[in-house]
């Protein structure tokens, strides 16, 4: 009886089964597949196993993980979801279990899998076939030198391959970055040297930590072998460091006023806009700055949609100094009222400094608490010295509640690179405030006090320039 | 040879009818056991974030629901209660009412929660809206289940709503407690 039930249960499941194909260089191998409401569903596990890869339970949690080069992917029997080196993408449908196995709609290997392998996968009827597969080897470094030439340090970093690599310095560190995972077969380096402490690689990184702060640094590269070269000396006699650099010949704020066009952002119970208000203002502080000396552009001059992107992009195009954006603020209760500044945060769930050293925010390792430190001192602290200014002219100005600098993940912030705040002027929800902003004279004030702040925060940054230079 | 085989096998089938008769229990015995219970549900005082009338902030309310071993059904609770709304009169529900749950999906110690706003929802005004929606669910949903350290917040199945201006949704967001 019971192997009737199974050879019934058996019939039906076949039912729903075809023979797919997985093609890759000269092989071919057979993947059991299915067809649930017009999708194909391929068997994961024989697709993993022609490219030598291992499903195997996810070490974090719940779901499975495929590890290829450093390279993370992570999936949920029930999910739609993946999570492939940190960002999630969506799936057609979640994976099916049947008989046990584990099927995955096509689109999962056309897309995450496919960018896994870094190749393409291209799905016809039953067939997933793998081209372009990028069989280069991943950038190997062979081996880290480090000499002192007597004055300064020089660092060789030296590959089996050329490779492209990006340089960033934070107070005793030098990150070279690279767009692949570096293989490196031996251990963190300690070296016996007057500037250089140690070298760690990890993933797609190289740190060099120094032992003082105040030095300079010149990058080049050779080839045959190719070598990164960073010749450390004692000094900071140049610097590629945002705001810390050399001081500029011109200061140049962007202002952002948000929303325009169709986006009219928070509306007022009397009908006043914030895209309009917000503008208003900017018009204002562009020609008070220009008195100052300081440069103004604007990311909008009309009632015109402006993507969050694009005004990014406007400012570090145009290489921007300082980066603020005007908004108002709405409150579903109509009595919130009061000003409040933000800066980006890292993490979303970033509201304050570690307490010390080695207590995380947005990792577990000392590479990303230095990853952190590096942004952070980049331009991190300028933001939240500048948003501490901001917030202080608009609480002068108000003479009232204080909703104080606040961190937040917002998009414009993001993607700017430079010094940058987000200020919420007011509550246009509240009928008060909203009088007050529609107002010439309050606008005005505004303008003056962003003005206030913007100059504050220049002089600031000027004198710390002055004393670098000496 | 064949009658004492024969006499076996009888007291062998008497042997067995006897075994299968029910037999009067024993003085001071109950005859039938009691039915078994269901196994009562495991419940737990769980905390979530609603506005507070007079504040406008988020504060934490104090709720209670029934447990599972498995975090994203118990994800899910937590959801299901905050698109209750909050008992307390002197709380204010921070999502629009009519929000309904598209689904949670675990993703190693990320949830990603997919929430249904009602087809006429206005874009969400003010950074001080969107982060109202987006910390209620983080906060809730992390504080309760802790296998969760973040949440991704899809509205209507997509991280780039046109309802919200200000957050960007590409990545999870921590609790902010």
């Amino acid at each position: 009886m019971l192997w009737m039930l199974r050879g019934l249960f058996y019939l039906i499941w076949a039912a729903g089964a075809m023979a797919g194909t997985f093609a890759f260089e000269n092989r071919k191998a057979a993947v059991p597949t299915l067809e649930r409401a017009g999708m194909v569903y391929f068997q994961l596990d024989p697709v993993l196993q022609t490219l030598n890869l291992l499903r195997e339970p996810y070490r974090a949690g719940k779901g499975f993980q495929v590890v290829h080069q450093d390279r993370l992917l992570v999936l949920g029997e029930d999910s739609p979801f993946v999570i492939l080196d940190g960002e999630i993408q969506q799936m057609e449908a979640p994976p099916v279990v049947e008989g046990g196995q584990l099927f995955m709609p096509a689109g999962f290997f056309t897309g995450p899998l496919a960018r896994l392998v870094d190749g393409q996968i291209r799905l016809t009827g039953t067939t997933l076939a793998l081209t372009d597969l990028k069989l280069a080897e991943p950038p190997t470094l062979s081996a880290v030198e480090v000499h002192y030439l007597g004055g300064f340090t020089k660092a060789v970093l030296v590959f089996k391959q050329d490779v492209a690599f990006t340089v960033k310095e934070g107070s005793r560190q030098v990150l070279i970055q690279f767009p692949k995972p570096v293989r490196y077969a031996g251990r963190p380096l300690q070296f016996d040297d007057p500037l250089v402490e140690s070298c760690l690689v990890k993933d797609k990184q190289v740190l060099l930590t120094l032992k003082q702060e105040n030095t300079s640094l010149s990058t080049y590269s050779l080839s045959n072998p190719f070598r990164i070269v960073l010749d450390i000396a004692r000094g900071r006699t140049r610097s590629s460091r945002g705001a810390e650099s050399a001081p500029p010949s011109r200061f140049l704020v962007i202002l952002d006023p948000g929303h325009g066009g169709e986006d009219l952002g928070a509306k007022g119970r009397t009908g006043a806009l914030e895209k309009e208000i917000t503008l208003a203002i900017a018009l204002r502080m562009a020609p008070l700055l220009a008195k100052s000396g300081v440069e103004a552009l604007l990311t909008r001059t009309a009632d015109t949609a402006v993507g969050l992107d694009e005004r990014a992009g406007f400012a570090n195009n145009r290489k921007g100094n300082l980066f603020l954006s005007l908004h108002l603020n709405a409150h579903k209760l109509n009595h919130a009222r009061g000003s409040e500044t933000f800066f980006m945060s890292l993490d979303a769930g970033t509201e304050t400094a570690p307490a010390e050293e080695g207590q995380l925010l947005t990792g577990n390792s000392p590479l990303e608490f230095i990853l952190w430190d590096l942004a952070q001192t980049e331009y991190l602290k300028d933001s939240a010295r500048f948003a501490e200014r901001v917030q202080e002219e608009m609480d002068r100005l108000y003479g009232m509640e204080k909703r104080g600098v606040k961190q937040a993940p917002f998009k414009v912030l993001a993607g700017v690179t430079m010094p940058a705040a987000l200020v919420e002027i007011g509550f246009l929800t509240n009928p008060e405030e909203e009088k007050r902003l529609v107002g010439e004279v309050f606008q005005e004030q505004v303008a003056q006090a962003l003005v206030r702040a913007v100059l504050r925060f220049k002089e600031e940054i000027g004198e710390r320039w002055r004393t670098a230079a000496h | 040879m064949a009658h004492r085989g024969a006499l076996t096998a009888l007291i062998a089938g008497v042997l067995a009818l006897a075994a299968c008769r029910p037999s009067p229990p024993p003085v001071g015995q109950v005859r039938e056991p009691p039915p078994p219970r269901p196994p009562a549900a495991q419940t737990r005082a769980v905390t979530l974030f609603f506005l507070g009338a007079s504040s406008g902030e988020l504060i934490p309310a104090l709720g209670e629901m029934e447990t599972s071993p498995d975090p994203a059904a118990n994800a899910r609770r937590v959801l299901d209660l905050l698109l209750a709304g909050p008992r307390d009169p002197g709380l204010v529900p921070p999502l629009p009412p009519g929000t309904s749950i598209r689904g949670v999906y675990p993703l190693g110690d990320v949830l990603v929660a997919d929430l249904a706003l009602p087809p006429d929802t206005p874009p969400l005004e003010g950074t001080h809206n969107e982060m109202d929606i987006a910390y209620a669910v983080v906060n809730s949903v992390c504080l309760n289940v802790p296998e969760f350290k973040g949440v991704r917040l899809l509205l209507n199945g997509t991280d780039r709503s046109p309802l919200v201006s200000h957050l960007d949704l590409t990545r999870p967001l921590r609790p902010r407690l």
